[in-house]
């Protein structure tokens, strides 16, 4: 069920009905479990068994890890939450990759092993809600959580359908203390809801689906193509991935803050970034610090030398590219990302050469955006076309006779990525612009809301197109 | 501020942005649609089937090379009995006609003149799905069992989801609209007014409005030509034989007389289409012909090239002589 269907609107219709008839807050925090288990059906079939699955385990580990003073059972109950929850992610997402390599490595050595791949169907979310339940354990492990006394409520937790497939990774010290509240809808919540909601539409049907096709239109066969053509893809993709991201956590922020629950930011005008570091504050923000308590800090992070924080870098970023798919350019895309946080590391303190944010934002997004090549293009050979169009460009090669009739051709996707630039940079300058649209008065607002509304009508396109982070 | 007060304004705001919405396709795409697409031809056939009453007439259906090779006016005035209609419909095959066969039946013409070549019984052959929603009003689902269900949901929109989908032609609508603007300001080429175009069913096509009587372009796009899989006729079944079947067994069914008219291609192209495709469309065109006891004609290689625009389309030239030919060869196999 995506958020930018009419499927979705009638759902959440339904269920804000029929939880204003509930008068018991159990039965209404009973109704959301519900309804976020039919939301992950819907789209996953029987699949919804893993999330239960990964609710009782971790619920009960939870509960054990916290029970025994002893650090060695700590220890083994945390590995077997660390190993069921890894266990059930590593085989559906990364079963066939490995068979994949197995199969390369074999052929590389003369074996042809040529193991079949298995017939899994990747459940939806299951990156999300994997780490969202270990986070849980790792907490209490690390007494920083105590455990839920409600199983329905940490099973609220897991499954709580806003944030459910594709984030934002919400903690449980951040969520759980909300379900101490009565789940209620109120008119300011309402209102702040559906301003992010529409905030959210307009960034995933009108900005990301109308770029689709643009950015598939240049990277399904790239080579031939002139450095203008791949730089402009490269932009749209940018845009694309943003808008699409973005506009995702937009609507589950505010599909969640009508019922009365606040989802963590998980996006912070990324490309203003000036630095790689700086970059992943801004983007996908939950998933940028659940790698850094989770994995880079209990590897040493920066406190155990120059080289280990080089290498453990570099195994937070190869993983958090492998965490987007099991692919091998999102491992390439991984450890490139890690690579710029270790230049820029290095840099930093050494160098001071760059003054201007405007010249610092602009080198740190022409890498971010060749990263964004690595991510999207699959194929190996097209990869290094690209990449070598990207790096050395030849703008000349393609003659403004070619350039002018592709501009036109395209105008509507290119006159889409003219206008984000504007609204990203006006949004940049104006800060919190969604609580601003949100404090209009009614009348206003109500004229906001319609606008938004007939963009809708008049530029979604006939075909929708899936939320890319729903793959991860 | 309470909770109704928002819904309601939210209703307010929906309610609004609906109406201007339905403007903008009630007087920018309509218009355009109307005017300057040929995709109108698909509902105006069915406007067509509603209004004409008159007794003995004559359908010719096809894709465009119907359209654009048949002037019904020529084979109008050979012949006082009938009235003769040229129901050409750009790129249509036999699936998509079955949309209209009801109503056609209905219309109680006496005969119907099919014209097909390779790519009417490919499959591959790429009919603009637009105009399956755009006929959708006039199609009764439950008649039309042969579709899948992309056509299915394309052919079952309502009112208002069709109002939805004509969101479609806004980009379009837009194009032509700054043709336009450009035609009026620096009086460049004109867009197509389609709606001029052989709206009366009797003869004029689009390619009158070239100037020249043969594509410029046509021989070298025939040479840098490699694929033919557009004309690539199963030698099994495929839905657009099914289809053609029950076309012709429907229109018999109800005393309507079938001809059916292998149309005019350029003898160049068809030099290079492989003759195992060319070979499947005659094998079953002869089957058709035999079982049903259906009177098939061959105007394949009738012409040379000269009378052709491009490598499916006759010139001004071609369509005079193939309009006689074709009127005389009709007039004898319906007289009684």
């Amino acid at each position: 069920m995506l958020f930018n269907s009419i499927q979705f609107a009638i759902f959440m219709i339904v269920l804000l009905l029929v939880i204003e008839l509930f008068r018991k807050n159990r039965l209404r925090l009973s109704l959301l479990v519900v309804a976020s288990y039919f939301f992950y059906y819907a789209d996953s079939g029987l699949l919804f068994v893993l999330l239960l699955f990964s609710s009782v385990l971790d619920f009960y580990i939870g509960r054990k890890i916290y029970e025994n003073e002893s650090l060695r059972k700590r220890k083994f109950f945390l590995i077997l939450s660390v190993i069921g929850n890894l266990g059930v992610l590593a085989f559906f997402k990364y079963a066939n990759f490995t068979i994949g390599v197995a199969n390369d490595i074999g052929n590389l050595f003369g074996a042809s092993p040529s193991l079949s791949a298995l017939n899994i169907v990747l459940p939806v979310g299951i990156s999300f809600f994997t780490f969202q339940t270990m986070s849980y354990t790792i907490d209490i492990y690390r007494r920083k959580l105590t455990p839920s006394n409600s199983f329905l409520k940490y099973a609220l937790f897991v499954s709580f359908f806003p944030q459910l497939v594709a984030g934002p990774i919400v903690r449980a010290s951040e969520f759980l203390p909300q379900l101490e509240n009565r789940v209620t809808i109120v008119a300011d919540n309402l209102k702040l809801g559906l301003t992010y909601i529409s905030w959210g539409l307009v960034k995933k049907v009108i900005f990301a689906d109308n770029l689709a096709p643009f950015v598939d239109s240049i990277f399904s066969d790239p080579t031939g193509l002139s450095s203008f053509h791949i730089i402009l893809g490269t932009l749209a993709f940018g845009i694309q991935i943003y808008c699409d991201f973005s506009g995702y956590t937009d609507i589950a922020i505010g599909a969640a803050r009508i019922l009365g629950f606040r989802l963590p930011k998980n996006f912070n005008k990324p490309y203003f970034a000036r630095n790689p570091s700086d970059f992943w504050s801004r983007w996908h923000i939950s998933l940028s610090t659940w790698l850094r308590d989770y994995l880079y800090i209990p590897l040493g992070g920066n406190r155990k030398g120059k080289s280990r924080t080089v290498i453990n870098l570099m195994i937070t970023m190869l993983l958090g590219g492998l965490w987007h798919g099991a692919a091998w350019n999102f491992v390439i895309w991984g450890a490139y990302h890690g690579t710029l946080l270790v230049i820029h590391k290095w840099i930093t303190g050494r160098f001071n050469i760059i003054k201007s944010r405007v010249v610092s934002i602009f080198i740190t997004q022409y890498f971010i955006f060749l990263g964004w090549l690595i991510f999207r293009v699959g194929n190996f050979d097209h990869l290094m076309f690209a990449i070598k169009k990207f790096l050395f460009l030849d703008f000349f090669s393609a003659g403004v006779s070619e350039i002018i009739p592709f501009l036109l051709a395209n105008k509507f996707a290119i006159l889409l990525m003219i206008t984000f630039i504007y609204l990203h940079v006006f949004s940049y300058k104006v800060h919190n612009i969604i609580y601003k649209v949100n404090s209009l008065k009614l009348s206003h607002w109500t004229v906001y809301v319609a606008f938004v509304l007939l963009l809708l009508f008049l530029f979604t396109p006939s075909l929708s197109q899936a939320f890319i982070y729903f793959q991860f | 501020m309470g909770k109704i007060r928002i819904i309601i304004f939210l209703l307010l705001a929906l309610l609004i942005s609906f109406s201007i919405y339905f403007l903008a396709i009630k007087f920018y795409v309509d218009p355009y649609l109307e005017n300057y697409s040929d995709l109108n031809r698909a509902p105006m056939l069915f406007e067509f089937y509603e209004k004409e009453k008159e007794a003995d007439k004559v359908y010719y259906w096809g894709a465009s090379s119907i359209k654009e090779d048949v002037d019904a006016n020529i084979i109008d005035d050979l012949d006082d009995s009938f009235t003769h209609y040229n129901l050409g419909n750009p790129a249509s095959t036999p699936l998509r006609r079955i949309a209209e066969l009801e109503a056609a039946i209905k219309s109680k013409p006496k005969a119907v003149v099919i014209g097909l070549g390779y790519m009417s019984l490919s499959g591959h052959w790429l009919f603009p799905d637009d105009q399956y929603a755009l006929i959708s009003k006039y199609v009764d689902l439950r008649d039309l069992t042969v579709y899948n269900e992309t056509y299915r949901e394309l052919l079952g929109k309502n009112k208002l989801e069709l109002l939805i989908y004509k969101r479609k032609f806004i980009n379009p609508a837009t194009d032509n609209n700054f043709e336009l603007l450009k035609h009026a300001v620096f009086k460049a080429k004109k867009p197509g007014f389609y709606k001029k175009y052989n709206s009366d069913f009797k003869s004029e096509g689009i390619l009158l409005q070239f100037e020249e009587l043969q594509d410029p372009e046509f021989a070298m796009k025939l040479e840098a030509k490699e694929d033919f899989n557009e004309y690539s006729v199963p030698e099994g079944e495929n839905s657009e034989k099914l289809a053609f079947e029950i076309i012709v067994k429907e229109l018999l069914k109800n005393k309507i007389k079938v001809i059916i008219v292998k149309i005019p291609l350029n003898p160049g192209l068809v030099e290079k289409i492989p003759e195992e495709y060319k070979n499947n469309f005659d094998v079953f065109l002869d089957e058709v012909s035999e079982q049903y006891d259906v009177e098939v004609i061959d105007y394949t290689l009738q012409y040379n090239e000269s009378y052709f625009y491009d490598g499916h389309h006759l010139n001004v030239n071609g369509k005079e002589v193939f309009s006689k030919e074709l009127g005389l060869e009709v007039i004898k196999t319906l007289e009684p």
